[in-house]
C-alpha cells in the first residue's frame, strides 16, 4: 500500500532526477579567418559585435599585433621577444590578443589571452597559422550579423564606434555566397562569353558549397559595403549555443 | 564466424549432458536469508569474500550494492565496523565477480560501462588507452588495485583493457565523485578499487580456456590458470593466477582522417589537414596480454599481493584517426592503395604490495601498514602522432601519415608506505586516520626519430662554439643536407646540437636516425596526512567530516575537506548529503616534456603547474523496497544529483601547458534493480550529464544521456542462465570529423578555423546477450557464450576535447563479436 512515506521516497527520487533539468547556460563559439586585416595602432583595439534581435551586443574586444614582440624566454641573460608562441614559427605573423578595458600593456602578449592569428599560410617555410576563436557566453542562435569596430582603449562603452567590417550570417549557408551568385548572374547576363576572362567566372554560376551542419556562416566584408563590390576580408563560422546532444 | 558457431555447438552439447551431471551433484547450499540487522552490517554471499574478520562474523543477506564498502579497505577490514553502501557517505557501486561473470564483462572498462555515471571503452592515444570516463571527463579516475594507486602518472590514467585480468577480480568498488580526503592524488571525479581474488575465492585448481571472433576482437584466444589453497589451520593462504589474452585487433572503418594540425598544438585557431579518403583496417599483428596475480597471507596478518603484466598491443590508426595500415580508398579517384604501418605498444604494469594488519586495545584500535611498489614500463611506437612539417610542401611521397615519434624504454616507478589506523572512541566517534608517503620517478624516456627536413633542423653548434670537446666533432650545419645530390646525415655517434638556443646532445645512427630524451627524468615525492571522523548521533543520523594535507616537492601543498550527512529516513530508506574535494597532480608529460629535444615538436613542458581540483556537492536517496513481497524478492533503487566544479584545469596554451579555466558539471544518476524469486533479476540505470567549460563553452563531446539495463533469467534453475544487456549511448557532437569545407590540396583538405562544422554522432545501442551453464559436473565445469554489440553498431568516439584540430582523435570502434569460454575446477 502506498503511504505518505513511500510518496516521500518517490518524491525525493523524482526530485533528484528532475534536478538534472536545471538550466545550464550554454555559450557559443565564434571562429573566423581574417586576411589583410590591419594591426592596431597604439591606443586602439577592435571590438566584435553581434546583431541579435535588432540590437548590437558586444562579444569581445581584441587587438591585432605584429607577433614578434614579447616572450618569457631568456637567452644569454636577455629576454627574447616572441609574442607568437611557437619559437619555431619564425614567420612574421599578426597575433590576435583578447583585450579588456582594464588590461595593461603586459596583457597584450599574455599567452593565456591569445585568441589566434591573422589567417596566413606560408608555403615556403611550411608554416601554418590559423584563424581566431572566441568563446562567448552570448546566445548567438538568433544572430543575423556580426561586425567589427575600431575603439579607443579608453572607450569602455559597449557601443560601436567606427565599423570597419561586417559579416551577415546565415544558417548553414553563407549569405555572401548568394549575393555573389546574384552579382555573378547579373555579370554573366550582361557580359557575352567572348568578353569574359579565362577561366570563365560564369562557370561558377549556380555552384554553391554544401551545408555545414550546426553553424551560422558568413563572410567578412569591408564596411560600408557596396553591392557587387564588396571587399572580402575573411570568413566566419559560429557554433551557437543550442545543441542536439540530448536525444 | 566458424569459431563462435563451434563454441555454441559445444555449449549446447554439454548442456544436454547437464541433467545427468545434476544427479551427481551435492545439494547446493542456499544463500543465507533473514533480515538485515538494524546496524546495517551484512555478510557476504556464498562464494564471495569471507576473509575479512568483520564479514566472517556478521550475518544476514547481502545485495551487490550492499556489499561491504572498503573506504580504505585495510582500515575497515581491521575495524570490523563495515558500513553498507546504503549508509556510506558517498555514491558507491560494487560489482562482484559473480556479476562480472553473469554479465559477460571482458574488461574493467566494460564493467564500468554498466555503472551509472561512467562511460567505458573510450579510446585515447593511438587506441592503446581504453579509458573509463566518469561524468563525461577523461582521466579523472583514481585506479586502485588492492588499495594501491596504479594510475599512471605520465598521463594520469590507466588503460582498463585486458591488462587487468577480469577472471582474477573478486570485486570492483566504484565511487562516483571526488575522494581526495581518504585517497589523495587522482581521486578527482571517481575511484575504482579493483580487489583481486585470494585464497578465499578458490580452493584448488581452476583452468579457463576461451576463444572468439568478431569485428571488435579478431581471432581472440584466452587461457588462464589459478590455484588457491589454505594450509596450516589458515596460517598460510595462497592464491596465484596466470592468464593470457590475445587477439588480432579490431576491424575498423575509417571515413575521414585527421592527419595533422599546425603547431604548437593544441591551438584553438589552428588549421587542420584532413584526408577525406576512407579506409578499412587489416588484421593487426597479434596482440597479447600476459598477466599474473596472486596473494600470499600468513597468520592472517601479513599479506603479499601482486599484479604483473606484460603486453604487446598494435593499432592501425594514428592519434587523429588516420589509417596507418589497411586498404585506403581515395575519395576523388576511387583508387585503392595499401597502407602498411601500424603502431606498437609494449607497455607493462607491475604492482607488488606487502601489508600488515592487526587490531589492539580490545579490538578498538586497528593498524595497517602497507609498503608497495608499482612499475610502469613504456615503449610505444609512435608515442604520439605529430605532423611531418613538409606536409604542405606538396611532396606526396612524404605524406605517410605523420608518424614521427616513438617512446622507448621509459620507466616510471611509484613506491611508498601507507600507515592507516582507526580508533573507536566514546560517544560513537570513529576516527580513521593515517599517513602516506610515496615517491614517483620517471627515467629514461627516450625518443627515436628521424631527421626530416633541413629547414627545421638546427645547427649542430652555436656560432663560434668550440666543438673540440664535443663527443664527436662534426661540421656545424643544417642536417640532413644535400651534398652532390645525395642526402648527408650526421655521422653516427653522439653530437651536440643546438635547440632553442641551448646545446643538447643526441645520439645519431645511420640514415639520420637519432635518439634523444623525449621526457626529462623527473622525481616527485609526496607526503600526506588525513583524518576522518564518523559520528553516529543516533541510529538514524550519522555525520562524517574529514580533512587531508598533502605536500610535495613539485606542487604547492593541497588541503582537502569533506563532509557528509547520512539520514536513515525510515526502514531501509536513506538520504545522503555529501561534500567532497579531490585533486589531480599535473601529468608528467605536461611537466617534464623536454622542449630542448632535437627536432622539437613545439610543445613546452611546465614544471610549475598547479594541481587540478574538484569540488562536489551531492545528494542521494537510496532505498530497499518491497522486500520478500511475493514473487518480488526486493527492489533496490537509488538516485543522486551532483554539481561538480573542476578548476585549475591544465590546458595547452600556445604550446605550453598552463593552468587555465574551470568546468561546471551537473550529474544525475539513477539505478534500480528488481530481484525476483528464483534468482531472476532486472536492472536499469542511467545518467544525465551536462558540462560547461569556461574556455571551451558547452562540452558536447560526451553523451548527455546514457542508459544501461538488462535482465537475467534462470532458464533451468541453478544450471542454465540467460542474460541480456543493453547500453544506450546518447548522441554526441564533434567538430570537423568530416570536413564539410576547406581548401583541397592534392589528396588532402586544408581546413581553416572558419571551416568549422558540427558533426553529430548519433545515438546508438550496444546489445549483449549470453548464455551460461553453471554448476555442471559437481560444480567443476562452467560454460558461457556471449555475443557483444549484436546490432553491429559501428560507433565513433568524438575528440576528447570537442576541438577541431588533430590534438587527439576521432576513433572508430569495432562491431559484432562473439566470445565463449569454459572454466574447469579441480
Amino acid at each position: 500500500m502506498i503511504t505518505g512515506r513511500w510518496l516521500l521516497v518517490f518524491g525525493l527520487l523524482f526530485g533528484l532526477l528532475l534536478s538534472g533539468c536545471v538550466h545550464v547556460y550554454r555559450g557559443a563559439v565564434v571562429q573566423m579567418n581574417l586576411g589583410f586585416f590591419a594591426s592596431n595602432l597604439p591606443g586602439e583595439h577592435y571590438e566584435l559585435f553581434a546583431n541579435v534581435h535588432g540590437g548590437a551586443v558586444s562579444l569581445a574586444r581584441f587587438k591585432v599585433l605584429d607577433a614578434v614582440d614579447h616572450t618569457s624566454e631568456v637567452f644569454d641573460g636577455q629576454p627574447r621577444q616572441h609574442c607568437g608562441g611557437d619559437p619555431l614559427v619564425t614567420a612574421d605573423v599578426q597575433r590576435v590578443q583578447r583585450w579588456e578595458v582594464d588590461y595593461t600593456e603586459a596583457d597584450q602578449c599574455d599567452p593565456d589571452e591569445r585568441v589566434g592569428t591573422i589567417d596566413k599560410v606560408i608555403i615556403d617555410t611550411a608554416t601554418l597559422t590559423g584563424g581566431i576563436r572566441f568563446d562567448t557566453v552570448v546566445e548567438l542562435a538568433d544572430a543575423t550579423s556580426l561586425f567589427i569596430s575600431v575603439e579607443s582603449d579608453a572607450d569602455a562603452t559597449p557601443a560601436p564606434s567606427e565599423i570597419v567590417s561586417r559579416a551577415d550570417l546565415g544558417a548553414e549557408y553563407d549569405p555572401f555566397v548568394d549575393r555573389q551568385q546574384a552579382c555573378l548572374k547579373t555579370y554573366c547576363e550582361a557580359t557575352p562569353g567572348p568578353k569574359r576572362p579565362m577561366p570563365d567566372p560564369c562557370d561558377l554560376l549556380g555552384k554553391r558549397p554544401g551545408a555545414r551542419r550546426g553553424t551560422l556562416l558568413g563572410s567578412w566584408v569591408k564596411a560600408p559595403a557596396t553591392a557587387c563590390a564588396e571587399q572580402l576580408l575573411g570568413d566566419v563560422a559560429v557554433v551557437p549555443s543550442e545543441d542536439e546532444t540530448i536525444l | 564466424m566458424r569459431t563462435p558457431a563451434a563454441i555454441a555447438s559445444l555449449t549446447f552439447s554439454l548442456l544436454a549432458a547437464a541433467p545427468l551431471a545434476r544427479a551427481q551433484m551435492e545439494e547446493i547450499a542456499p544463500l543465507p536469508e533473514g533480515p538485515v540487522p538494524s546496524d546495517g552490517r551484512t555478510s557476504p554471499k556464498a562464494g564471495e569474500n569471507k576473509d575479512s574478520p568483520g564479514e566472517s562474523k556478521a550475518k544476514g543477506p547481502v545485495m551487490l550494492e550492499e556489499f561491504a564498502v572498503d573506504e580504505r579497505d585495510v582500515v575497515l577490514a581491521a575495524a570490523r565496523t563495515r558500513t553498507t553502501i546504503q549508509e556510506a557517505p558517498g555514491l558507491i557501486t560494487v560489482v562482484t565477480a559473480r556479476e562480472i561473470a553473469e554479465r559477460g564483462h571482458r574488461t574493467v572498462s566494460e564493467v564500468l560501462s554498466s555503472v551509472p555515471g561512467f562511460e567505458g571503452h573510450r579510446l585515447d592515444s593511438n587506441g592503446w588507452f581504453d579509458e573509463a570516463v566518469v561524468r563525461g571527463q577523461p582521466r579523472t579516475l583514481l585506479i586502485l588495485v588492492n588499495g594501491v594507486n596504479v594510475t599512471e602518472p605520465l598521463r594520469n590514467g590507466l588503460s582498463l583493457d585486458s591488462r587487468i585480468p577480469i577472471q582474477s577480480i573478486k570485486r570492483i568498488e566504484v565511487t562516483n565523485g571526488p575522494g581526495g580526503v581518504l585517497w589523495g592524488s587522482n581521486a578527482l571525479l571517481g575511484i575504482v578499487n579493483i580487489v583481486l581474488k585470494d585464497a578465499a575465492d578458490l580452493d584448488g585448481l581452476e583452468l579457463l580456456v576461451g576463444g572468439g571472433h568478431g569485428f571488435a576482437s579478431q581471432a581472440a584466444v584466452k587461457a588462464a590458470a589459478a590455484y588457491g589453497g589454505v594450509f596450516f589451520d589458515r596460517d598460510l593462504e595462497v592464491y596465484g593466477a596466470v592468464g593470457l589474452y590475445s587477439d588480432r585487433g579490431d576491424e575498423l572503418t575509417v571515413d575521414s582522417q585527421k592527419v595533422l594540425g599546425a603547431l604548437p598544438a593544441p591551438e584553438a585557431d589552428s588549421k587542420t589537414i584532413v584526408s577525406p579518403s576512407g579506409g578499412i583496417t587489416d588484421f593487426n599483428s597479434r596482440d597479447f596480454w600476459l598477466t599474473s596475480t596472486g596473494q600470499i597471507r600468513v597468520f592472517d596478518q601479513l599479506t603479499l599481493d601482486w599484479l604483473l603484466e606484460l603486453e604487446e598491443d598494435h593499432r592501425q590508426l594514428a592519434t587523429g584517426g588516420a589509417l596507418l595500415r589497411g586498404e585506403q580508398t581515395d575519395s576523388v579517384t576511387g583508387q585503392t592503395r595499401e597502407v602498411v604501418r601500424e603502431t606498437e605498444g609494449n607497455d607493462a604494469l607491475q604492482m607488488l604490495g606487502l601489508s600488515f594488519r592487526r587490531r589492539f586495545l580490545d579490538e578498538k584500535f586497528g593498524l595497517s601498514l602497507k609498503v608497495y611498489g608499482v612499475r610502469f614500463s613504456l615503449d610505444e611506437d609512435p608515442f604520439w602522432v605529430f605532423p611531418p612539417r613538409d606536409l604542405i610542401a606538396n611532396k606526396p611521397d612524404d605524406l605517410e601519415p605523420g608518424v614521427v615519434i616513438s617512446l622507448k624504454a621509459g620507466q616510471i616507478y611509484r613506491y611508498g608506505l601507507n600507515v592507516d589506523a582507526d580508533l573507536e572512541l566514546p560517544a560513537d566517534h570513529h576516527l580513521i586516520f593515517g599517513l602516506e608517503g610515496y615517491r614517483e620517478t620517471l627515467r629514461d624516456a627516450r625518443r627515436d626519430d628521424r631527421l626530416r627536413k633541413p629547414t627545421l633542423f638546427p645547427d649542430l653548434a652555436m656560432p663560434g662554439e668550440d666543438l673540440s670537446n664535443a663527443p664527436t666533432a662534426v661540421e656545424a650545419g643544417v642536417y640532413p643536407r644535400e651534398v652532390d645530390g645525395a642526402k648527408e646525415c650526421p655521422p653516427p655517434g653522439t653530437h651536440r646540437v643546438l635547440v632553442r638556443d641551448e646545446i643538447v646532445t643526441a645520439t645519431f645512427r645511420a640514415d639520420c636516425q637519432f635518439t634523444d630524451q623525449l621526457l626529462l627524468d623527473a622525481d616527485r615525492t609526496v607526503g600526506a596526512a588525513y583524518l576522518s571522523d564518523e559520528l553516529k548521533l543516533s541510529s538514524a543520523l550519522a555525520l562524517q567530516g574529514g580533512a587531508r594535507l598533502q605536500v610535495s616537492d613539485t606542487y604547492d601543498p593541497v588541503v582537502l575537506k569533506s563532509g557528509a550527512l547520512v539520514v536513515n529516513l525510515f526502514d531501509d530508506v536513506y538520504l545522503k548529503l555529501n561534500y567532497a574535494e579531490g585533486f589531480r597532480p599535473p601529468e608528467l608529460q605536461a611537466t617534464s616534456l623536454n622542449d630542448h629535444a632535437v627536432s622539437n615538436i613545439g610543445f613546452k613542458g611546465n614544471p610549475d603547474l598547479n594541481v587540478e581540483r574538484s569540488r562536489s556537492t551531492e545528494a542521494e536517496v537510496n532505498a530497499l523496497l518491497f522486500k520478500d513481497a511475493g514473487f518480488v524478492k526486493r527492489l533496490y533503487v537509488r538516485a543522486d544529483y551532483a554539481y561538480i566544479v573542476l578548476s585549475e584545469l591544465v590546458a595547452n596554451v600556445s604550446g605550453e601547458f598552463r593552468n587555465s579555466g574551470q568546468r561546471g558539471i551537473h550529474a544525475v544518476e539513477a539505478l534500480g534493480r528488481l530481484e525476483l524469486s528464483g534468482d531472476h533479476e532486472i536492472w536499469l540505470g542511467g545518467h544525465f550529464n551536462r558540462a560547461e567549460d569556461s574556455v571551451l563553452g558547452p562540452v558536447r563531446n560526451f553523451p548527455n544521456v546514457t542508459f544501461t539495463g538488462g535482465l537475467k533469467v534462470q532458464a533451468i534453475a541453478h544450471y542454465l542462465e540467460l542474460t541480456g544487456l543493453f547500453t544506450f549511448i546518447g548522441p554526441q557532437e564533434d567538430l570537423n570529423r568530416d570536413p564539410a569545407a576547406g581548401t583541397v590540396r592534392g589528396e588532402f583538405v586544408l581546413v581553416d578555423a572558419s571551416d568549422i562544422a558540427v558533426d553529430r554522432i548519433d545515438a546508438y545501442v550496444l546489445l549483449r546477450a549470453g548464455i551460461r551453464a553453471t554448476h555442471l559436473f559437481d560444480d567443476r565445469l562452467e560454460l558461457s557464450v556471449f555475443g557483444y554489440n549484436l546490432l553491429d553498431a559501428r560507433t565513433k568516439d568524438p575528440d576528447f576535447f570537442f576541438e577541431d584540430r588533430v590534438q587527439n582523435r576521432s576513433q572508430p570502434k569495432g562491431g559484432l563479436t562473439v566470445f565463449g569460454q569454459a572454466i574447469v575446477r579441480f
